[in-house]
């Protein structure tokens, strides 16, 4: 992996910033909000990026306005990749319940059009295996799968259109944490497979350290400090982030 | 069949299952075999009391109310049927696309349902009836415009509840359009309520058509269904022919409760 550090670019955040007016009362007193102050970034190929910070930080609005779903907001988001994809938090809410994993799979690929029917079978299967499943999967509902089984289903889903840049956006917080260990192995190896860059949001260091090259830290819709990951593990400069790294146990047991 | 048995594991539908099944055989033998003919009188059989000849009875025409029965409410639920198929594919449509796409469109789209809904149902029926004149078929567009807004809410929650669902967004960012997002995406999920909204309806359908024919303003006079039947049959309540009402009502009464109890069975288990 090393020598992927080839310095280009697949995500360019330039002064983003976005708002929303609260009304204190019927009579007006309105104020404006920021959800996000600013925001600037790169993100580069082959590279993990964290984005940590505690809920309310705006975390998940970044995240959204990265992949489109933001209707509006101040300065500019470049991709220099094809469409990003995404993972979700809660794998209860990311598959279509009604739905079999087999067909969730194969939509993406039905709406690319480009294989038949027997190729887009063997891509999904192919892709089951990557992540640990196998084909006797394809005909359950989401139901049916336990909460890792979902994530994995979910990270199968994102992988089945060979992206370039995953956003996962806190994807092991709502697992318990032998299975967040598996998944984060899941998403490292993946990484490597694929040549993957990640946009990793958490709120917690630990999981961020395990898969993180790099870290920004946002408080409040503002970034407060940026750099790699055991520098900011052994020197961070903002009291926010000290307080984050003290809030963690020693990472680097783990 | 089998899975639906296995999924709506509840008396209600069980129950529901087996009324409505034996009245829509019932119905079906109708159409094809009855006892008697319909509407064929007989001099020498006016006015009987329910026998092994004539389970009904007869009516002071002496036709076998039985057979009568059997067709009347084949009419019924064939007006029933397709106010629901016309209201509820209507409504879907309405629904799925104020439900997806809010903002504007939903405001417009659900202000004129309101308005349908604000006119007492009855008497919008009644004024375009008076217009248009009895038959089966206006009496069909009616009821289904009437319905609409009902299918339309339904819908429509079930849509803006599920657009915030982040399977959805994922289909966005996998490229899928809005038509298929709409159809293949978030109708599956949408299901669950319909399906009994469709079996209520079926039933404010049933009623709808007995109350309108009834009043008088339902299908034309020379054609057989419950509502008419009933309409006719309440002059001679008091003048010896009360099993004449009675077997027509109970028949509306069953086909009624079959319904409702299927809706009940199949919202029993989204509950739970």
């Amino acid at each position: 992996m090393a020598e992927t550090v080839q310095k280009n670019k697949i995500l360019e955040v330039r002064n983003v910033s976005t708002s929303y007016t609260i009304r204190h009362s019927a009579l007006g007193g309105k104020k404006l909000q920021h959800v996000l102050h600013d925001v600037s970034f790169d993100l580069y190929e082959g590279e993990a990026l964290g984005l940590v910070g505690e809920s309310g930080s705006g975390k998940t609005t970044l995240a959204r306005a990265i992949l489109g779903f933001l209707p509006s907001y101040e300065g500019t988001i470049t991709h220099y990749s094809k469409r990003p994809q995404v993972i979700f938090q809660d794998p209860y809410t990311a598959l279509n319940p009604a739905r079999t994993v087999g067909w969730i799979l194969e939509e993406p690929l039905r709406v690319y059009g480009k294989y038949d029917g027997a190729e887009r079978k063997r891509r999904i299967i192919d892709m089951l295996e990557q992540v640990g499943l196998s084909e006797e999967y394809l005909n359950r509902r989401p139901s049916e799968l336990s909460g890792g089984q979902r994530q994995r289903v979910s990270i199968a889903a994102a992988l089945i259109v060979r992206p370039r840049f995953i956003v996962a956006d806190e994807p092991v917080s709502a697992l318990d944490v032998t299975i967040q260990a598996q998944i984060l192995q899941l998403l490292a190896d993946m990484r490597e497979k694929f040549g993957l860059s990640y946009l990793f949001i958490s709120h917690d260091l630990n999981v961020v350290y395990q898969l993180c090259d790099r870290v920004i830290v946002m408080r409040k819709g503002v970034i407060v400090e940026e750099g790699g990951i055991d520098t900011i593990f052994a020197a961070p400069q903002h009291p926010y982030t000290r307080e984050l790294v003290e809030a963690s146990d020693n990472p680097k047991i783990l | 069949m089998k899975k639906l048995f296995e999924k709506h594991n509840n008396w209600f539908f069980r129950a529901g299952f087996v009324i409505t099944a034996f009245m829509l055989l019932m119905i079906l033998i109708g159409q094809f075999w009855t006892p008697y003919e319909p509407s064929a009188m007989d001099a020498s059989a006016k006015g009987l009391a329910p026998s092994l000849s004539h389970l009904f009875g007869t009516d002071k025409f002496g036709r076998d109310i039985f057979s009568r029965v059997m067709e009347g409410a084949g009419s019924t639920l064939l007006i029933a049927f397709f106010v629901v198929l016309i209201g509820a594919s209507a409504g879907v449509l309405i629904g799925a696309v104020t439900g997806y796409c809010g903002g504007i469109v939903d405001e417009i789209l659900m202000r004129i349902c309101d308005g349908i809904t604000a006119f007492p149902s009855v008497m919008l029926a009644l004024i375009i009836i008076a217009v248009l004149g009895p038959g089966k078929w206006n009496v069909i567009w009616v009821l289904a415009i009437l319905f609409i807004p009902s299918f339309a809410r339904v819908v429509r929650t079930e849509f803006s509840r599920i657009k915030k669902q982040n399977y959805i967004s994922l289909a966005k960012l996998q490229g899928v359009g809005p038509l298929r997002i709409i159809i293949r995406h978030m109708l599956p999920n949408a299901f669950p309520v319909l399906l009994p909204a469709i079996s209520i309806g079926f039933n404010n359908a049933v009623l709808a058509e007995a109350s309108m024919s009834f009043l008088g303003v339902g299908v034309s006079v020379n054609e057989v269904s419950l509502g008419r039947m009933l309409n006719d049959s309440q002059n001679y309540i008091l003048r010896g022919l009360p099993w004449y009402a009675l077997f027509v009502g109970l028949t509306i009464a069953l086909l009624i409760l079959g319904f409702s109890l299927l809706g009940e069975g199949l919202q029993k288990n989204n509950e739970g």
